[in-house]
């Protein structure tokens, strides 16, 4: 296949019409920029919603109780269904499918801040109480100490860990809390550890802002009895968390005695739809990106069969003198193929090193917004998947070969009398 | 060297077929010169096309060389074309974006000669139609008769048995053609059979033998006793 003179004499054909090859290449050329520039877009974007969405696992499914909105076995609706520790256990014992379950208890309303107290300083935390399996649920990494552990919860000991911003507000930044005591409600806890998020995603400051106590704990100094204040779980490996949430929901169903066709009783929330339908959402926009994609490789493909059909009407006597003086059909088909193929790949690949280039230069823009500690765009650095890309530019070619065809085999039957004769 | 017997050929023209060729015999010897005559319409470029492996008659036979030029593929005809023929047009019929050179080189390309090869015996066939300085010239710089001696060196160039020209003249002034017949001549003289089709009787006169046709049959075929001298 590597055949210099056949190259050579197809960089001679394309450098003699140098307008028709420019023309031709530009085609192609701006199909694969398009492309390259649309799928890095498409890329950054979705790197950008993930790293926002980052931070929570991404199957875990919520679960509280709300209040009844019917009547069921005498019972009036308008009753709160509160979950309480019990319900845990049942849940542990007769639930098949969950992986981790962590019950959890927070001292005001969702999102709702309390003051934390240390040496005089105060600062707003959301505080919680907390079992250790939690760390399944918002994986973490420590800057000091560790999390809540089993002899925590069974000592019921006045511990927390604090989030980064806690220690940075009470403590300072540097300063090693361990050991040291914070009152909430005027109730002295001990930090025995400062998390930080595996990943913190755009809501860095409410995840810096966390307290989390024992659950035991919790319960216990803030009068909370038995009570949980919702569930977080995570199912088995390749269990939907949602079909597992529903036979959580059978069991709680019984256990209070509201009617199961009741959907308002409990309420629940589920990061994997959330995360199925942002899924969706990408699949979408990325079969967007493919379609407009190669429809404009397409336009560029016929584009090089319309410019190589009249190329070769324009080259009916070079056809025929060449077959005249010994040229094979085969050999005049080659050599158009090989035309094809080389104004296709060379210009492909410049499309490519020029779409690359060009989304470089966005990220390096982008880059200080970004990148930055919080940035809430939606956008991140556009990356391309090479070996795709190379390969689209292969279809690319194949496709053109294919639409040369055509023209190539008219030009192979060119009869040499005839296209000789005119003058 | 040639031998066509009861050639014939036809063409559709509307509803009918015109007769170009019917049942022509020829023989034409090794080292022979000769011009074929006629008016248009007589059938002679169809006769030439034939010789050349261009075209295939409808009937009759065709041995060149030796070989039985039958049934071929159209690949195997190209490699006859390039191995036994030589082509001289009347308009040239030179590569416009080629060098010189490279017009006269490109036979040997398609005998899978490498360039440096080709090119190197290219020159030596231009320096033979006495070219070897526009050798770099695109054919669009050269003159009608540098044109034609550029054909007649790419026509040599693969020592064919046998050389064809269409009205090699046709398109070149008096002094001109005197030069291309002169190169024929010489061509000739090194024992290459050349058939030359021409509708002007000076040229014809100046081949060892003359074959006139008329309405797709031989009117005449003698010997010209003045070049003969």
């Amino acid at each position: 296949m590597i055949d210099r003179e056949l190259w050579s004499e197809v960089w001679q054909v394309l450098r003699s019409n140098r307008m028709r090859t420019l023309l031709t290449a530009s085609g192609i050329f701006w199909g694969v920029f398009i492309l390259i520039v649309m799928l890095g877009f498409g890329n950054g974007i979705q790197s950008g919603v993930n790293k926002s969405m980052a931070g929570y696992a991404t199957n875990a499914l919520y679960l509280w109780g709300q209040s009844t909105s019917k009547p069921w076995q005498g019972l009036p609706p308008g009753r709160l269904v509160r979950l309480n520790n019990a319900d845990t256990e049942a849940l542990e014992s007769a639930v098949n499918g969950i992986s981790t379950l962590a019950p959890r208890v927070r001292l005001a309303n969702y999102r709702g801040r309390s003051d934390v107290v240390s040496g005089g300083k105060v600062t707003d935390a959301e505080i919680s109480g907390d079992v250790p399996a939690f760390r399944e649920v918002l994986p973490m990494t420590f800057k000091y100490g560790r999390f809540i552990n089993p002899i925590d919860i069974a000592e019921k000991r006045k511990v927390v860990v604090i989030g980064e911003r806690i220690h940075r507000d009470l403590f300072g930044e540097g300063v090693d809390p361990l050991g040291k005591q914070i009152q909430i409600r005027q109730i002295s806890f001990t930090v025995v550890g400062v998390f930080k998020p595996r990943r913190y995603g755009s809501n860095r400051e409410r995840m810096g802002s966390l307290v989390m106590t024992p659950l035991s704990t919790f319960q216990q100094v803030f009068n909370y009895g038995q009570q949980i204040g919702f569930y977080a779980m995570i199912p088995e490996p390749g269990l939907r968390s949602e079909d597992v949430g529903a036979t959580m929901r059978q069991l709680l169903v019984q256990r209070h005695r509201v009617d199961p066709a009741d959907h308002r009783a409990f309420g629940d929330w589920n990061s994997e739809t959330e995360f199925l339908r942002i899924e969706r959402l990408f699949t979408g926009i990325r079969a967007f990106i493919w379609t407009v994609g190669l429809a404009t490789l397409l336009a560029g493909v016929l584009g090089v069969s319309n410019i190589m059909m009249i190329a070769i009407r324009e080259r009916r006597r070079e056809f025929g003198i060449r077959k005249s003086i010994g040229a094979t059909p085969g050999s005049v088909l080659t050599m158009i193929l090989a035309e094809t193929a080389t104004l296709v790949g060379v210009s492909g690949l410049m499309g490519l090193i020029a779409g690359l280039m060009a989304l470089l230069v966005v990220d390096l823009i982008t880059r200080p917004i970004t990148k930055s500690v919080d940035a809430e765009v939606l956008f991140d650095t556009p990356t391309v998947d090479l070996k795709i890309a190379l390969m689209a530019i292969f279809a690319l070619g194949i496709a053109s070969l294919l639409a040369t065809l055509i023209p190539a085999r008219h030009a192979m039957k060119i009869d040499p009398v005839e296209a000789l004769r005119a003058e | 060297m040639i031998d066509l017997a009861g050639i014939s050929k036809t063409y559709p023209m509307g509803q009918h077929r015109v007769h170009a060729l019917s049942s022509i015999s020829l023989g034409i010897g090794q080292g022979e010169f000769v011009a074929i005559q006629g008016s248009s319409g007589s059938g002679k470029s169809t006769l030439l096309n034939i010789l050349g492996i261009l075209d295939t008659p409808d009937s009759g036979t065709y041995t060149l060389d030796g070989h039985a030029i039958e049934n071929l593929s159209t690949a195997d005809a190209a490699r006859y074309r390039n191995r036994f023929i030589g082509f001289v047009f009347q308009s040239f019929n030179l590569i416009h974006h080629k060098s010189a050179l490279e017009n006269v080189a490109l036979p040997l390309y398609y005998q899978k000669i490498g360039r440096k090869k080709r090119n190197r015996i290219a020159m030596e066939y231009l320096e033979r139609v006495g070219l070897e300085e526009r050798a770099e010239h695109k054919p669009s710089e050269l003159s009608g008769g540098q044109s034609q001696r550029v054909a007649i060196a790419r026509a040599l160039i693969t020592e064919p048995a046998l050389l064809l020209a269409d009205e090699p003249t046709g398109a070149l002034d008096t002094q001109t053609s005197e030069q291309i017949m002169q190169i024929f001549r010489e061509v000739n003289t090194r024992g290459m059979t050349v058939v030359l089709v021409t509708h002007e009787p000076e040229i014809a006169r100046q081949a060892q033998r003359s074959i006139v046709l008329r309405d797709g049959g031989i009117l005449s075929d003698q010997v010209n006793r003045s070049s003969l001298t």
